[in-house]
């Protein structure tokens, strides 16, 4: 990133509730290839960000040039296979904050849980975003210490 | 024959033979280039050439033959008669002249042979005077035998050459020359080789024997204007040549220049092709001649084209891929005759214009969608294939809920940005068969091709709902709008077209009515509804035209003495079936239709011309619906009210409502000015309801404020709207306002307002509103108690 793509630097996050039909491990599938999908298209974007989906919910942030924010929010807000979306970040930043590599796809492990149980029940949205702005936050700083180890994605999949 | 091969070989001077010969093909070439020059030229160009040609060739006969008679050796003294010298040569003349003009412009067979003999003859005595004029010193015997067969033969040939010389074969055409060369040999050989010259001392020459030493160097002369003339004839026919290359090329520069594609044919066969049919074909120079056109041209026999008229046809490009393209044929005169000239035009170009123009003409340029032509057309269809089968489909049409104030807050460039999203995610809402089109502005119609019940257009329309209510990023700020749906479900809410849009519409109003965001389907008693107000306002229209109206009126009394002071005109409907219809049920419907012009005037008339008849201190109130007040001439109709009905302007009062302040206040400003410098007051009815705003009462002039009867309906037990009451009162009498209070129903509601310094009263504690007749006893009565 030069000094000059970050003056440029917008961030949008938002929370939405998954639609996909059928059982855990066939949602993590359709999932799954939705990230490996959306990684592709947002790194020739230049947009980076990372995904969490947790039981229900997808919270999803985006960082890169405004205009290929807009881009993928636009293709985001087509997907009927999420519902009752809603923006909780949404603005120039200075600083991309969810790394400068390819779209993280973050994993809850067991500490998160009590944060995830928030983000479920959470009646007002601008807490529960906070919150699960933090714990996508947490889970990116652990994968990162576990990249020195593996050198794969940077997720916290393994546990 | 021993003779004629002794009479070659031993007799002649081989050089001047040879002289001859030269002469005889210098002389023959200068004739033909000149008469090929005859036959370019035109007029009288044309005969003197011809006459030139013609001339050359009677003297090249006459001086070939004289050189040879120059190259004979008698071996004793020889000389010339002059006289029948130069009628030889005139002979020679004449005959090839008439021979010619024989052939000319001919192809009879048997014509051509006379004039063939006619050239025979003349060449023939040509020689044998030339040899009559011959004079030796010596007698001069002739082998008849020779002579005379010598003589048939050659005029056989000389016959048979000319008639072979115009036929159309070619083998026979080239045996022409060389026919004629034999000819002319065998009559000149066999001539002299009949001819037997005996020296004989005792015969001198006679005197008038011109020597050949004289006649020698005139031979001499007519070669060499005959070469002269084959240099001239050479010239021209060099320069001809030149000119037909140079006329081909301009030819062929002309066609390669044309859009259109050319190419000229020899029966299927395409001899040559201009570069633009080359390049509609994708081929290089020259790959289209000696192709065949079926090849290029597939389907299309030339023959049977008709001439002028334009045909479609496919080309057939060199990479198989074929160029739609109009062939015209054309029978074009070009050198030597008529030829079959192909004109193809590329409709490539002409037919993307017209899709695109269709394209254009079909589609709304800043979504890309179908426009509503397209939608209408679309729907046509599909009504009539659904309609014969009994299949179901919707009609789904919706506006976005706050599109018009996105628009006007945020810029239109944003506004068209976000219709293009908008578009975009109906698109994501659709089924695969449905279309989606945008109307016009904010407005999109779905035509959902099968659905498979009404649950499949809620669920639609559910998705619509949804992708719609989520937010929009548009240069970085987030938009929130959303979207009302109605639809209308063939054949159950409707089968045509016209009926269904119009029912899916009435859904989508009743969908903003309840409260946006919402998806409302068709439903009959809307229907109902509409067709209600519809008879409503056809009602309402005739009613104004035949007067069913009619004026009551409600006192004001003065709060202190209890005088009737004024009146309000109230109008009524009285209905022929459904009898009184109170205002409120007709009002809104005559200023939605713009009804309310005309039975406001009527009101107005009526009021002033009935007031007139009142008691002088009775004034009256008319009220003005704000569509009254913005019209331009309000000021004019009253004056022209009070005009005719003889009323004084200051016994009018004309009340109107906040409304009227809200839109333009410079015009309404202007307004009031005016009325009141005609010396008409004007009120503020309602007082206290709505926005109330005080600076109303500081920038209008008006003379009076009517308290809202919602205020005085708790009176005077609410303390808070008795202070109010009292506190609008104080205000108006500051401001110099006479301050009415409306609604006064109860004698303590009275007394209330009366001890609180309200000037005027009106209220059922007084009286209800009355028909004219009822009003003025109740007036008579007053005054007299």
């Amino acid at each position: 990133m030069t000094p000059l793509d970050r003056s440029d630097l917008f961030r949008l996050v938002y929370r939405s509730r998954s639609a996909i039909a059928g059982n855990p491990a066939e949602v993590q599938r359709v999932v799954d290839a939705m990230v490996a999908t959306s990684r592709d298209r947002n790194a020739g974007a230049g947009v980076t960000g990372a995904l969490l989906f947790a039981r229900l919910h997808f919270v999803q942030a985006l960082e890169g040039p405004s205009p290929a924010v807009e881009a993928i929010f636009d293709r985001i807000c087509c997907d009927l296979r999420h519902t009752g979306i809603e923006v909780v970040e949404c603005g120039p930043v200075l600083e991309p904050a969810f790394g400068g590599g390819a779209m993280s796809h973050l994993v809850p492990d067991a500490d998160a849980g009590a944060l995830l149980d928030r983000l479920d029940s959470e009646a007002e949205c601008v807490e529960a975003a906070a919150a699960a702005m933090k714990l996508m936050l947490t889970l990116l700083q652990s994968a990162a210490s576990e990249l020195k180890e593996h050198e794969t994605r940077p997720s916290a999949r393994a546990s | 024959m021993r003779s004629v091969y002794t009479c070659l070989t031993e007799a002649h001077d081989h050089r001047l033979i040879l002289l001859a010969a030269g002469i005889c093909v210098t002389g023959v070439y200068g004739s033909f280039s000149v008469a090929a020059q005859a036959a370019r030229s035109a007029g009288r160009a044309a005969w003197t050439w011809g006459a030139a040609a013609i001339v050359a060739s009677g003297c090249t006969a006459w001086a070939t033959h004289m050189v040879a008679l120059l190259a004979f050796r008698p071996g004793m003294p020889a000389g010339f008669e002059p006289t029948l010298t130069a009628l030889s040569l005139l002979i020679a003349i004449a005959g090839i002249g008439i021979s010619i003009g024989l052939v000319i412009g001919q192809r009879d067979r048997s014509r051509r042979f006379a004039a063939g003999l006619a050239l025979g003859i003349s060449i023939a005595a040509l020689h044998y005077l030339g040899e009559a004029s011959y004079l030796v010193a010596g007698t001069v015997t002739w082998d008849p035998i020779l002579v005379a067969v010598s003589l048939s033969a050659s005029l056989l040939m000389f016959g048979t050459a000319l008639m072979v010389a115009g036929e159309r074969r070619r083998p026979w055409r080239r045996a022409a020359a060389p026919l004629l060369l034999a000819g002319i040999g065998i009559l000149h050989l066999g001539g002299m080789a009949a001819m037997t010259l005996t020296f004989d001392p005792e015969r001198p020459l006679p005197r008038e024997a011109v020597p050949p030493e004289i006649v020698a160097p005139i031979v001499a002369c007519v070669s060499f204007g005959l070469l002269t003339l084959a240099i001239i004839g050479l010239r021209l026919t060099l320069n001809a040549r030149a000119q037909a290359r140079r006329d081909q090329e301009r030819l062929r520069e002309l066609a390669n220049l044309a859009v259109e594609g050319l190419a000229v044919c020899e029966g299927e066969t395409i001899k040559i092709a201009n570069r633009s049919l080359e390049q509609m074909s994708g081929l290089g120079a020259g790959a289209l001649n000696g192709r065949r056109l079926s090849d290029v041209l597939p389907g299309l026999v030339v023959s049977a084209l008709p001439e002028r008229e334009e045909r479609e046809a496919e080309l057939v490009g060199a990479d198989g891929q074929s160029v739609p393209v109009r062939v015209l044929r054309s029978e074009v005169p070009l050198g030597s005759g008529l030829q079959t000239v192909l004109a193809v035009r590329d409709q490539r170009e002409r037919l993307q214009t017209e899709s695109q123009m269709r394209m254009l003409a079909y589609s709304d340029a800043l979504t890309g969608l179908p426009n509503r032509a397209h939608f209408h057309d679309l729907l046509a269809r599909h009504a009539a294939s659904c309609g014969e089968r009994n299949q179901p489909f919707a009609v789904v049409v919706l506006d976005l809920d706050r599109f018009k104030l996105v628009n006007d807050t945020l810029g239109h460039g944003l506004g068209d940005t976000l219709l293009r999203k908008t578009a975009q995610r109906l698109t994501a809402a659709l089924g695969g068969q449905d279309v989606v089109a945008r109307l016009g502005g904010d407005e999109f119609a779905v035509l959902q091709a099968a659905p498979d019940g009404p649950e499949a257009v809620h669920a639609l329309a559910a998705r619509i709902i949804e992708l719609i209510d989520r937010p929009f990023l548009i240069d970085g700020q987030l938009v929130n709008v959303g979207v009302s749906v109605g639809a209308a479900l063939a054949p159950a809410d409707g089968g045509e077209p016209g009926t269904l849009l119009r029912n899916a519409d009435l859904a989508l109003y009743k969908a903003k009515a309840d409260g946006k965001g919402m998806f409302r389907r068709f439903d009959p008693t809307l229907d109902a509804r509409v067709q209600a107000r519809r008879s409503l306002e056809a009602d309402l229209r005739r009613a104004i035209a035949v007067q069913e109206f009619e004026l009551h009126y409600q006192p004001l009394v003065d709060a202190r003495s209890g005088r009737i002071t004024a009146a309000e005109a109230l109008v009524r409907w009285r209905h022929p079936e459904r009898g009184l219809i109170p205002p409120a049920d007709f009002i809104p419907l005559a200023e939605e239709t713009g009804l309310i012009g005309p039975l406001g005037q009527w009101v107005l008339r009526t009021a002033c011309t009935q007031a007139a008849r009142w008691p002088s201190h009775i004034r009256v109130a008319v009220n003005l619906s704000p569509t009254q007040f913005r019209d331009l001439r309000l000021a004019e109709t009253v004056k022209a009210a009070l005009t005719a009905s003889g009323l004084a302007a200051d016994r009018l009062e004309l009340e109107i409502t906040e409304g009227v302040l809200l839109a333009d206040e410079d015009r309404t400003l202007a307004t009031m000015t005016r009325l009141r410098a005609a010396g008409v007051s004007i009120s503020m009815d309602d007082f206290g309801t709505g926005y109330s705003s005080l600076s109303y009462l500081r920038r209008f002039p008006f003379d009076k404020i009517k308290v809202d009867r919602s205020f005085v309906r708790q009176l005077p037990g609410d303390p808070e709207s008795a202070a109010i009451v009292r506190a609008i009162i104080t205000m108006g009498a500051c401001l110099g306002m006479t301050i009415t209070v409306e609604g006064v129903e109860t004698a303590e509601q009275f007394a209330f307002t009366a001890a609180s310094g309200c000037h005027q009263v009106q209220g059922y504690h007084v009286s209800r509103p009355l028909p004219e007749a009822e009003f003025l006893s109740f007036v008579d009565a007053r005054e007299a108690a």
